[in-house]
């Protein structure tokens, strides 16, 4: 008979098959401390998308959202300063034509005929009143025309009163989807052709396209003081409710301003919070977790060299 | 007349004698790789005689623990192994093409393009914001044309990485061929093959966790290797392989190993070579392809919005932002473009402001930015380049996980398996030491036969 059998012998390990084990466990703590090391270090819990695919991809989606919601608070800050602006001109804009009106009011409370050195003061007061309000109508804001729509120029009226701009107005984003007016048009506030404040600056004769302000100083100049009074002063009136009008629009769209405003800083905070709830590591928790895996590692490290210390061979002989 | 129980001694001092020899060559090769442990086979003499006393003990041989079970395992678990580490490492480096999702990847790179449109709303009639777009514009361009160049070299590194294997693999199996001769001459010559054996084996483990090459052993004692139900190794006879190109199934070409003895591609599917072609033909062409699709969405989204669009300088109708390299102008090439091939257009980096069609009015020069204010909001375009770059990282994400986790998988199998090889056929001293015993013991035993037989022999030639 033989004594050699073909059957496998029992499986017993070997100190090669200890030690391979051994270190494959070694290797194991190594790369788990490694991994915590890593997001300690980075302060994040992902740092490859293969971390966490999905978390990721939210990561990233957050961080768009984010450079978007902080453009959104620009933008709205932008639109409120272009309101602010506007807002502030249009007061001026009343209380010149409060002047105004009080001082055309001043010719009928007195007998002023033939008094020609009087009216011709008050004509001055009106056609500076006028040049101020060219002046306040060219208002600009960062370089642009506020009261020139998205026309193309530094200026909305010209020094005779034109209107340089157009009635396209100019807006800003201030959440998805959604934009704010920040300006009106010039032609809304100072009026167009003889209704309007601005229209035929410096034209001595009154005609179609001369507007209230300038009609009031050339007839004023020219001694006419019941059309003055009778016609012109109503015209001046209704100009002046369409200047009111249109800044209880602008003070209206301030405010939604700032509420757009308020609201994108607001979605900014939040935004900003999800994505370090997301991305952040929770230091104390990644820490514990360290001190763990190097607790592991140096066990398995003892165990390791415990190894073979004893076998069959020290007992014989 | 002859002794009999001299003889039984002196062949059992010779069997103990023998197993010895094979406790000393195990213990000496106990951290041999690859070296399986031997014993003797000893077989009992038959009688001489009709009386029925045995003549001793012989060895027919000195046989190695029978371990092909064990090997066949190891080199199939050592095969997947290397499949999924050669995957895992070319997937690896193609991640760290992207630096996602904390660096300053392409996913910030866009978001700051699309807010930069709100500045040229902000300010449409300075020059700045444009230049500020167009300079973002070049940023983009380039990150994607940086990581579709980084895509290539990838995958021409992971051929390289292919044919240097392969040319390894040529080595080992005509080194296979070659012992296989040696086998058949010792084995004529009536020796023992076992050491050529094990370094046969040694040799098959390699090209297992290379090609996942199944090697069998032939009864004459030799070893055939095949690949795919392709024989590469039979007796002396080993074929050549080599890397090449071979029509794939989709259309187009593909990377194969080819056997050049019949110039057909073998069907790797297992070890390192079926990582690498599943990488260079599957993975980074998909890759590559969405990453193209991200550029071309870039300028798509990008180009339609501006078409619709006028310039504020004068109401003109303007030319597009990104275009194919090598084209200019107001028909500048828009379609077809990849991530290679995009490009800032050059008429609009020289002339930003007077070349974009940010505005709605024609006609005139304007200060509108209705254009500018839409394209800002694209971000979020579920066919935007944003949501395919996303989706191109969460998969490139996702496939580094899956194969992360399968090397960790894989690593545990494979371990088991080489302990598993290592319990069988290793050597394991103590069980040696157990051994060495045993045979010192009988050998002890034989020599006091020899003494007694001596002295029976002195006692009756002192009585004659």
């Amino acid at each position: 008979m033989t004594i050699s059998s073909l059957s496998a012998p029992a499986l017993v390990p070997t100190p090669q098959t200890i030690a391979g084990q051994l270190i494959t466990n070694i290797n194991l703590d190594q790369s788990q401390m490694a991994a915590l090391q890593e997001q300690i270090s980075t302060g994040f819990t992902v740092n490859q998308p293969s971390d966490n695919p999905a978390l990721a991809a939210d990561v990233m989606t957050m961080n768009s959202s984010l450079v978007r919601a902080k453009q959104y608070v620009s933008n709205a800050s932008d639109a409120q300063g272009w309101l602010q602006q506007g807002t502030g001109t249009l007061n001026q804009v009343m209380s010149t034509l409060q002047s105004i009106t009080s001082a055309v009011e001043s010719v009928s409370g007195q007998a002023l005929t033939g008094q020609g050195a009087a009216i011709s003061g008050i004509a001055h007061q009106v056609a500076a009143g006028l040049q101020q309000l060219l002046g306040l109508a060219n208002t600009t804001y960062n370089g642009q025309a506020i009261f020139a729509g998205t026309g193309a120029t530094t200026q909305a009226y010209s020094s005779s009163g034109t209107y340089l701009g157009n009635a396209t107005l100019p807006t800003r984003t201030v959440a998805p989807g959604t934009q704010v007016t920040v300006a009106v048009a010039g032609t809304t506030v100072f009026g167009t052709g003889a209704g309007g404040l601005l229209s035929g600056a410096g034209t001595t004769t009154n005609g179609p396209a001369v507007g209230v302000l300038q009609t009031i100083v050339n007839d004023l100049n020219a001694g006419n003081l019941t059309q003055v009074m009778n016609v012109d002063l109503p015209n001046l009136q209704k100009a002046t409710n369409v200047v009111a009008g249109a800044a209880a629009t602008l003070g209206a769209a301030y405010q939604n301003a700032q509420a757009f405003s308020a609201q994108a800083s607001t979605t900014q905070q939040a935004l900003q919070t999800e994505l370090g709830n997301l991305q952040d590591v929770n230091l104390p928790k990644a820490a514990t977790q360290l001190t763990e895996a190097q607790n592991a590692y140096q066990a398995a490290l003892w165990a390791t060299a415990q190894v073979s210390q004893s076998s069959l061979v020290q007992f014989l002989g | 007349m002859s002794n009999l129980s001299l003889d039984i001694a002196a062949s059992a001092l010779a069997a103990q004698q023998a197993g010895m020899d094979t406790v000393a060559q195990n213990l000496a090769n106990a951290n041999t790789p690859g070296y399986v442990a031997e014993r003797p086979a000893l077989t009992t003499n038959p009688p001489g005689d009709l009386l029925g006393v045995g003549t001793g003990v012989r060895v027919v041989g000195i046989t190695q623990v029978p371990d092909q079970l064990a090997q066949t395992a190891n080199q199939q678990a050592q095969g997947s192994l290397a499949q999924a580490t050669a995957l895992q490492q070319v997937l690896s480096q193609a991640q760290a093409t992207f630096p996602e999702p904390n660096g300053q990847g392409i996913s910030t790179q866009l978001a700051n393009f699309w807010s930069a449109w709100d500045a040229i709303a902000q300010n449409p009639g300075s020059q700045a914001p444009y230049t500020q777009v167009v300079n973002m514009a070049q940023g983009l361009a380039t990150s994607l044309q940086q990581a579709s160049s980084q895509l290539s070299q990838t995958a021409s590194d992971t051929s390289a990485q292919l044919s240097t294997l392969v040319a390894n693999d040529n080595n080992l199996l005509s080194q296979i061929a070659q012992i296989n001769t040696q086998i058949a001459s010792v084995r004529g010559g009536g020796g023992s093959a076992n050491s050529l054996i094990d370094q046969q084996n040694e040799l098959a483990g390699q090209l297992a966790s290379d090609l996942g090459a199944t090697a069998t052993t032939q009864p004459d004692g030799t070893m055939s290797v095949t690949v795919g139900g392709s024989t590469l190794v039979q007796g002396a006879t080993v074929d050549t392989l080599k890397v090449g190109s071979v029509p794939a199934t989709g259309g187009g070409t593909a990377t194969a190993v080819v056997n050049t003895a019949n110039n057909v591609a073998l069907q790797v599917s297992s070890g390192a070579a079926a990582g690498y072609l599943n990488a260079v033909n599957s993975y980074l062409p998909g890759y590559q392809k969405s990453l193209d699709g991200v550029a071309q969405a870039l300028a798509t989204t990008v180009d339609t919005q501006l078409a619709g669009g006028y310039t504020t300088t004068a109401g003109t109708t303007g030319d597009p932002l990104f275009v194919k390299s090598g084209t200019s102008g107001a028909g500048a090439t828009t379609t077809g473009i990849t991530a290679a091939t995009i490009a800032v257009n050059p008429s609009v980096v020289a002339n930003p402001q007077g070349t974009l069609g940010v505005s709605s009015v024609s006609g005139s020069a304007n200060n509108d930015a209705s254009v500018a204010q839409s394209l800002a909001e694209q971000g979020t375009s579920p066919t935007g380049p944003d949501q395919a770059y996303t989706s191109l990282i969460q998969g490139l994400g996702t496939d580094v996980q899956g194969v992360n986790a399968q090397v960790s998988s894989q690593t545990s199998l494979a371990n088991a398996a080489t302990q598993n090889l290592q319990e069988v056929a290793g050597v394991n001293t103590d069980q040696q030491m157990v051994a060495m015993l045993s045979y010192q013991h009988a050998y002890q035993a034989a020599a006091q036969v020899v003494s007694v037989t001596n002295t029976m022999v002195q006692s009756l030639l002192q009585a004659v």
